[in-house]
């Protein structure tokens, strides 16, 4: 096995063992070396101060050559145990005594070597000169085991190995306790990301040990695994909701591959063509089929051109079941092109939109008959206003002549006759007169009442002002006896058929000026304001004015408010009033109080979608 | 009265108003001048000297014809529109008098020519005022060329 496919813990249980073992072993041949080193120095010390010792005590059976003397000194050396032979030269270097202090006999050098100590196999020996006087009268020579040094050696080996021993164990078992504290938490880690990526479980989390870097790593891996989850949440929801929705919608999925040449449907799509699992091909000459002979070029078509110019394919058609119905279609679809930009596969969605088209269908119908229904009804309503019309106009007009002629001939007996007549008969011809008279007036408001109705508008800028002048100057005949004071505003210039707007100026006006009459002094005023927004314009006056309690009646035609023989009048001036204001798309208003006063106000275009003048006929109620 | 003296023409129906208007004329000492004629055929007649007017003559038109609009046989507009349409009639000055103004017809009598046109006030004073004011106007106020001249014109 490798190194480095070894497992992270032996890993880091050898590396620890390795080093710590060198380190010893280094600083053990360290002490040892150091302490053989100065083991020898003593050794060699002690024997030379044995060598000097020995040889001044031998000085003299040297000089002498005294032989037993000799022997006796050198006997002395028994006593050292370490001393294993000495010997003694004469000055010519000669050997002639020697000692052994154990058996079998030593071997001596035949000559004296230098001076000083040296090193054998297994001995140190010494050559120490002897001297007296300054005169050189032979040589020592002592040699000593080696033992002690060997005990030592072998005593420090037992130490080292016992060292060694010890501190390896030692070491092994804190490297193992340590080594678990660094390899946990990355074979924590690993474990995790192998129950992730084997188990696609983005749910675990590994455990963290501490704040290092593996914790930080830990929490990273944690954070990560977390945000990957959540995706995956997220991701299996929409999934979820997706499937749900395109279920619920009874939305069938497809997929034309342009690789196989294969169209493969769901259940919906099969569902929407009639069809059972499996009894369609999967081929585009087979889909064709199925869709309606008349749809049939255009769906071949929007899908050639959808995959040759890269958009969308969206259209609707029909779709013929085998039991011979007829189907609507909805489909939508995208063409998805490989690295290379060449369109590889055509995916979309498909709906069954045979409910809504027919409920389509059916809402063009009904709006469709409802627009006849309306424009027939329209019709008739428009018809029966025209003969309406015409009728109160040829009424209003044979109903004139037959006047004309009762009051000519009333007039003309009164003038002829006048005098042979009694005065009660001259009483009630005056009677006939007057009511003629009153019908005369009745029959011209009402034919301009109908005129207004049979009369488009022709409108043109007009300036109020003039039109309040020319109607006040018009009214002279009636104001001339009365003191009535003119309060008239600056009206704007509007946009209004200028000959009806006076119409309303002149029955206003004289509606002003009659019920002031009780006034001593009448004020009338004519001016502009505001209401919501738009321009009114008004005209108050200071007469005897109505309880407003009448007053949804008081545009009506024949309404009147107040008693003939009082105010004289024919009922129809207000609803002229009003049919001129409608005719514009204005609205008019009164504001009043019995005794106090009156305020009609008017606008002329209320309506901004102006119904009122696009429909005139509408409008008419006579 | 001879035909050819008539100086004004009613075209008018109603015997009412033949009467009515009479009266108006003949209080303005103008009635022996006025010829009234029933319907819009006879007035055509009259107009282009045919049928019992034919021994009348273009050049001694009548100076003011009075024209309702609503008649028998032939409609007033219809009698306008033909009487405006031919160069020997078109000069003789045509005022319509109703009963009631028709914002049509009155655009439409303006159109083909018509001299004047009145709405007949109810009141009989203001009528009988209405009479002689025409007659005033378009009898003495009002000039005209002679029948020579007229005859003249013609010719060339």
């Amino acid at each position: 096995m490798l190194f480095r496919d070894v497992p992270i813990k032996r890993k880091l249980i050898s590396v620890i063992m390795l080093t710590s073992s060198i380190v010893l072993l280094v600083t053990c041949l360290a002490f040892v070396t150091y302490d053989l080193i100065t083991f020898r120095r003593e050794m060699i010390r002690n024997l030379a101060t044995l060598a000097q010792v020995v040889a001044a005590n031998s000085a003299g059976a040297v000089a002498f050559i005294d032989e037993s003397e000799a022997r006796e000194k050198l006997g002395s050396l028994k006593a050292k145990g370490n001393i294993v032979a000495g010997a003694l030269y004469d000055k010519a270097g000669k050997l002639f005594v020697t000692f052994s202090a154990k058996e079998p006999a030593q071997t001596f050098p035949a000559r004296p070597g230098v001076d000083g100590p040296r090193f054998n196999e297994d001995s140190l020996v010494f050559f120490e000169p002897v001297v007296r006087g300054g005169q050189r009268l032979g040589t020592l020579y002592l040699k000593s085991d080696l033992e002690a040094l060997h005990a030592l050696v072998r005593l420090y080996g037992g130490i080292v190995l016992l060292v060694i021993a010890s501190s390896f164990l030692v070491a092994l078992a804190l490297s193992t306790a340590l080594g678990q504290r660094i390899s946990q938490p990355i074979l924590e880690l690993a474990s995790t990301a192998t129950a992730v990526s084997d188990r696609k479980d983005y749910s675990v989390r590994a455990k963290k040990y501490g704040q290092d870097e593996l914790g930080q790593l830990t929490d990273s891996f944690n954070a990560m695994l977390a945000l990957i989850h959540e995706r995956d949440v997220s991701l299996r929801e929409s999934e979820e909701r997706l499937r749900l929705s395109l279920e619920a919608a009874q939305t069938g999925t497809w997929d034309w591959s342009f690789l196989t040449k294969k169209l493969s449907w769901d259940e919906h799509v099969y569902a929407q063509f009639g069809l059972q699992r499996g009894e369609f091909d999967g081929t585009e000459e087979g889909f064709l089929k199925l869709v309606h002979p008349e749809n049939r070029e255009q769906v071949r078509h929007a899908l050639a051109q959808a995959v040759e110019q890269k958009r969308e394919f969206n259209l609707e058609f029909r779709v013929l079941w085998p039991d011979g119905t007829v189907h609507d279609i909805a489909s939508l679809g995208k063409a998805f092109c490989d690295e290379a930009g060449k369109p590889v596969r055509m995916a979309g969605v498909s709906l069954d939109v045979t409910q809504r088209r027919r409920a389509e269908e059916e809402i063009r119908r009904l709006n469709a008959e409802l627009e006849q229904r309306v424009q027939e009804r329209t019709a008739e309503l428009t018809a029966t206003n025209k003969e309406l019309e015409a009728f109160t106009y040829s009424v209003a007009h044979d109903l004139r002549a037959p006047l004309r002629h009762v009051d000519a001939y009333s007039q003309i007996v009164q003038e002829v006759f006048g005098l042979q007549l009694p005065a009660e008969a001259q009483k009630y011809l005056s009677r006939i007169r007057h009511g003629v008279q009153n019908m005369g007036l009745l029959v011209d408001d009402l034919l301009s009442l109908a005129r207004i109705g049979r009369q488009e508008l022709s409108r043109t800028v007009t300036g109020l002002n003039s039109i309040v002048g020319e109607v006040i100057a018009e009214l002279k005949p009636e104001t001339r006896s009365r003191q009535i004071e003119w309060q008239v505003g600056q009206l704007p210039c509007v946009e209004c058929d200028p000959g009806l707007i006076r119409q309303v100026f002149a029955n206003l006006l004289s509606n002003a000026v009659k019920y002031t009459r009780p006034r001593e002094k009448a004020v009338i005023e004519v001016g502009q304001t505001t209401v919501n927004g738009r321009i009114a314009i008004f005209v108050r006056d200071n007469g005897i004015g109505f309880s407003m309690k009448y007053v949804h009646k008081i545009f009506g035609v024949f309404q009147r408010f107040h008693r003939s023989e009082d105010f004289e009048g024919t009922g129809v001036g207000l609803a002229t009033v009003d049919r001129i204001i409608r005719k514009h798309g204005g609205r008019v208003w009164p504001e009043a109080e019995l005794d106090k006063g009156a305020t009609f106000y008017f606008t002329l275009s209320e309506a901004a979608d102006g119904t009122d003048t696009k429909n005139p006929s509408l409008d008419n109620q006579l | 009265m001879k035909r050819d003296e008539v100086e004004i023409l009613l075209v008018e129906d109603n015997p009412d108003e033949v009467e009515l208007t009479i009266i108006a004329f003949r209080r303005n000492n103008l009635a022996d001048k006025v010829h009234v004629v029933r319907d819009g055929e006879e007035a055509l007649d009259f107009f282009f000297c045919r049928g019992a007017y034919s021994d009348r003559r273009f050049d001694t038109p009548p100076k003011l014809v009075l024209l309702d609009l609503k008649l028998p046989k032939v409609d007033g507009l219809d009698v306008l529109r033909e009487v405006k349409a031919d160069r020997r009639t078109k000069s003789v000055p045509i005022v319509v008098m109703t009963s009631s103004t028709q914002p049509r017809d009155m655009v439409e009598g303006y159109q083909l020519g018509v001299n004047s046109y009145i709405q007949k006030p109810v009141n009989f004073d203001q009528f009988q005022k209405l009479i002689k004011g025409l007659a005033d106007y378009w009898l003495v106020v009002n000039q005209f060329p002679s029948p020579d001249a007229f005859a003249a014109q013609n010719v060339s």
